[in-house]
C-alpha cells in the first residue's frame, strides 16, 4: 500500500515538473492605463478562471522584467506610448515572439494598424466580454494542451 | 555708287562713231558696245536683286530689335509677376538640379536669399529623411516623365525649422529638356489645422468610448452576477459604472460647451453669490479623487461675486481637477480668493509638472494636453482650459497662468466686481 502511495507522489510530481501549465492557471499581460477599464479585465479574468498582471505605463513591458505570460493585451493609446510600439517590440523579441498579441483600441483604424504591428488579433472598444474571452481562448487553448 | 554715274562711264565711246558707218573696225567696236550693254543689263539685275537683299535685311534687323524689345518687356512682365507672388516660392533648375533661379517668394519661405542659393544644388530645401529616401531625384524624375509633379510633404528652412508645403514641378523644354520650375506653397497652418483635427477624433473617440468600455462591461457582468442569483455582488459594480456615467456625461458636456463657445451661443445667468462657499462646494466633490493631494482653501468669507454661479463652478472645478490631475506624485494643492482692485482673483496652486514657458501661451487653446517629462499624457480632451478662458472671457474677467517646468503651475482668474456689458 506505502509503496504505491509513494509510487502515485512520485508520478504526481514528474507530471507538475514536465506539465505545469496544465495545474496553473492561464496568465496574461493587460497594458492599459485607464484604471476604470483595468478595474473591468480585474473583474472579467477572475471570474473566468485567469490570472493576470496589469501595466498601466506600457513602456514597463519593453524592457522585458515581466514572466512570459500565454497572452498579451494592449490598448493602443497608451500614456506616452503607442500599443503598436509595444507590439512590434514584443514581436521581435525571441522570449516573446510567438506570445499571441490582441490588440485593443477605440479607434476601428486599429484593424490596419494591428496586422501591421504584427499583432495576431484586435478588439475594439466597446467589446463584449463574450467576444473577449473567446478570442483569447482562441488564441492559448490549444497552447496550454501541448506541452 | 550712284546708278547715273555709273551708266555714263559705261556708254563712253570715242568720237566721231555713228550707227550708219560700218568699216570693220567699227563693226568690232559695235560688237564691245553690245557686250558692255549686256554686261550693264546684268549688273542692274545683280544691283537690284542687292537693294532687295538689303531691305529684307534691314526689316530683319527692324523684326530682330522689335522681338529684342518684346522680349525684354516680356521678362520684365515675368520678372515683376515673380517678385509679387510672394505667397509662392517659385524656383527654378538645371537638369542637375542646380538652381538658377530664386524669387523672392522663394527667399521669404526658404529663408536663404537668391545670392546664397543660386549655383547650389535644390536638394538643399528637402528633410534629411527624404534626402535619403531619394524623393528629390524622385520628383524631378517624375516631373521629366509625367509633365508634372505634384508634391505634398514637409520641406526644411535655413534655420532647420520645418513646414509643410504644396508644390508642382515641371520640366522646362526648348528643343531639349533644359530644367525644371518648381513652384511651392507653405501650407504649414493649414496642415497643423487637419492634424488637430484627426487628432482630436483620435483623442474624442477614446475619451468618450473608454468610460462607455466600462459601462458595457459592468452591465454585462452585473446581468451574470443576476442570472446566478448573486446580487450581493453587484453593489460596488453598480457605484463604478455610475462614476463611469459621470464621466461619461463630463465629456459630453465639454463638448456641447465647445460646440456652443465655438459658434457664441453660451449664454450668461448671472446671479449674486459668495465665491468662497462655491469654491467649499467644488473642493469638497473633487476631494474624493483628490488621490495622495492635501487641498486647503484660503479664502476671505466676503468675497461676493455677480457672475454665473455653474459656469463660474465649472471654471473652479477644471481648474482644481487638473492640479490635481498634473500631481502624479502628490503634494499639496491650494485654492485662495482675495480681493484686488480689478475684482476677486481667484488662485489654483499645485506642486505638480508645471508647463514650460513655450507650451504656456497654448495651454488655453482647443485640443491643447501637456506631457510630463517622460512624454507621458493625461486623460482628457483638453477643452478644459479652454472652455474656462472663455467663460471668465464672457464674465469680464481674465485668466492666466505662472508656473515652470517641474515645479507646478498657478491659475488666476479675475472677475470683476461689477456686472458684466453684455
Amino acid at each position: 500500500m506505502n509503496g504505491e502511495k509513494v509510487l502515485y507522489f512520485i508520478l504526481f510530481y514528474l507530471i507538475i515538473d514536465q506539465h505545469p501549465k496544465i495545474l496553473m492557471k492561464q496568465h496574461l499581460i493587460i497594458a492599459d492605463d485607464d484604471p476604470g477599464i483595468q478595474d473591468v479585465f480585474q473583474l472579467i479574468f477572475e471570474r473566468a478562471g485567469y490570472s493576470i498582471e496589469i501595466f498601466s505605463n506600457g513602456r514597463q513591458l519593453m524592457n522585458n522584467y515581466f514572466e512570459v505570460p500565454d497572452a498579451f493585451i494592449l490598448d493602443k493609446q497608451l500614456s506616452g506610448i503607442d500599443g503598436l510600439d509595444i507590439c512590434r517590440f514584443l514581436k521581435s523579441q525571441e522570449r516573446t515572439k510567438n506570445v499571441p498579441v490582441i490588440m485593443l483600441s477605440a479607434n476601428p483604424a486599429i484593424r490596419d494598424g494591428a496586422k501591421e504591428a504584427g499583432a495576431d488579433d484586435y478588439l475594439e472598444k466597446p467589446f463584449k466580454i463574450h467576444d473577449l474571452l473567446a478570442m483569447i481562448n482562441k488564441y492559448i487553448k490549444s497552447d496550454n494542451m501541448i506541452p | 555708287m550712284p546708278e547715273s554715274a555709273e551708266n555714263k562711264k559705261l556708254f563712253f565711246l570715242p568720237a566721231g562713231t555713228g550707227a550708219g558707218n560700218n568699216p570693220p573696225a567699227l563693226q568690232h567696236q559695235g560688237q564691245i558696245n553690245a557686250d558692255v550693254a549686256a554686261h550693264i543689263e546684268e549688273l542692274k539685275k545683280v544691283n537690284e536683286e542687292l537693294k532687295q537683299a538689303r531691305r529684307a535685311a534691314l526689316n530683319l534687323i527692324e523684326d530682330a530689335l522689335l522681338s529684342k524689345e518684346a522680349l525684354r518687356e516680356s521678362e520684365e512682365r515675368l520678372r515683376i509677376t515673380m517678385e509679387s507672388a510672394i505667397d509662392y516660392a517659385i524656383i527654378t533648375m538645371n537638369t542637375e538640379r542646380i538652381i538658377e533661379g530664386w524669387s523672392r517668394g522663394a527667399e521669404l519661405i526658404f529663408q536663404y536669399t537668391a545670392r546664397e542659393v543660386i549655383g547650389k544644388s535644390a536638394d538643399i530645401i528637402f528633410t534629411d529623411n527624404d534626402k535619403a529616401a531619394g524623393a528629390p531625384e524622385k520628383e524631378m524624375e517624375k516631373a521629366k516623365n509625367e509633365g508634372k509633379a505634384e508634391d505634398e510633404r514637409w520641406h526644411q528652412r535655413k534655420d532647420g525649422s520645418r513646414f509643410f508645403v504644396n508644390g508642382t514641378m515641371r520640366p522646362i523644354y526648348d528643343g531639349a529638356l533644359t530644367g525644371y520650375v518648381k513652384v511651392a506653397r507653405d501650407m504649414t497652418p493649414q496642415k497643423l489645422i487637419e492634424q488637430q483635427k484627426e487628432d482630436f477624433i483620435g483623442i474624442a473617440s477614446h475619451e468618450l468610448k473608454t468610460p462607455v468600455t466600462s459601462i458595457k462591461a459592468y452591465t454585462e457582468l452585473l446581468q451574470e452576477m443576476c442570472n446566478e442569483g448573486d446580487y450581493a455582488s453587484g453593489a460596488p459594480l453598480i457605484k463604478k459604472m455610475s462614476a463611469q456615467v459621470d464621466r461619461l456625461i463630463e465629456l459630453v458636456h465639454s463638448l456641447l460647451d465647445t460646440t456652443m463657445l465655438v459658434e457664441g451661443g453660451l449664454a450668461l445667468h448671472l446671479e449674486q453669490f459668495n465665491i468662497g462657499d462655491l469654491i467649499e462646494e467644488c473642493v469638497e466633490n473633487l476631494r474624493r479623487s483628490a488621490n495622495s493631494c492635501h487641498i486647503i482653501i484660503q479664502c476671505k468669507k466676503e468675497a461676493s461675486i455677480y457672475a454665473d454661479r455653474d459656469r463660474i463652478s465649472q471654471v473652479l472645478t477644471n481648474l482644481i481637477s487638473n492640479a490635481l490631475k498634473y500631481s502624479p506624485n502628490g503634494g499639496q494643492v491650494t485654492v485662495d480668493c482675495c480681493k484686488t482692485a480689478e475684482g476677486i482673483r481667484v488662485g489654483v496652486r499645485d506642486e505638480g509638472i508645471g508647463i514650460s514657458k513655450e507650451m504656456q501661451a497654448k495651454v488655453f487653446g482647443r485640443f491643447f494636453r501637456v506631457n510630463d517629462a517622460n512624454a507621458n499624457t493625461f486623460p482628457g480632451m483638453g477643452l478644459g482650459l479652454y472652455i474656462a478662458y472663455n467663460i471668465i472671457q464672457r464674465h469680464g474677467g481674465k485668466i492666466w497662468i505662472e508656473s515652470e517646468r517641474g515645479k507646478g503651475s498657478v491659475f488666476y482668474f479675475v472677475l470683476p466686481y461689477n456686472r458684466p456689458t453684455p
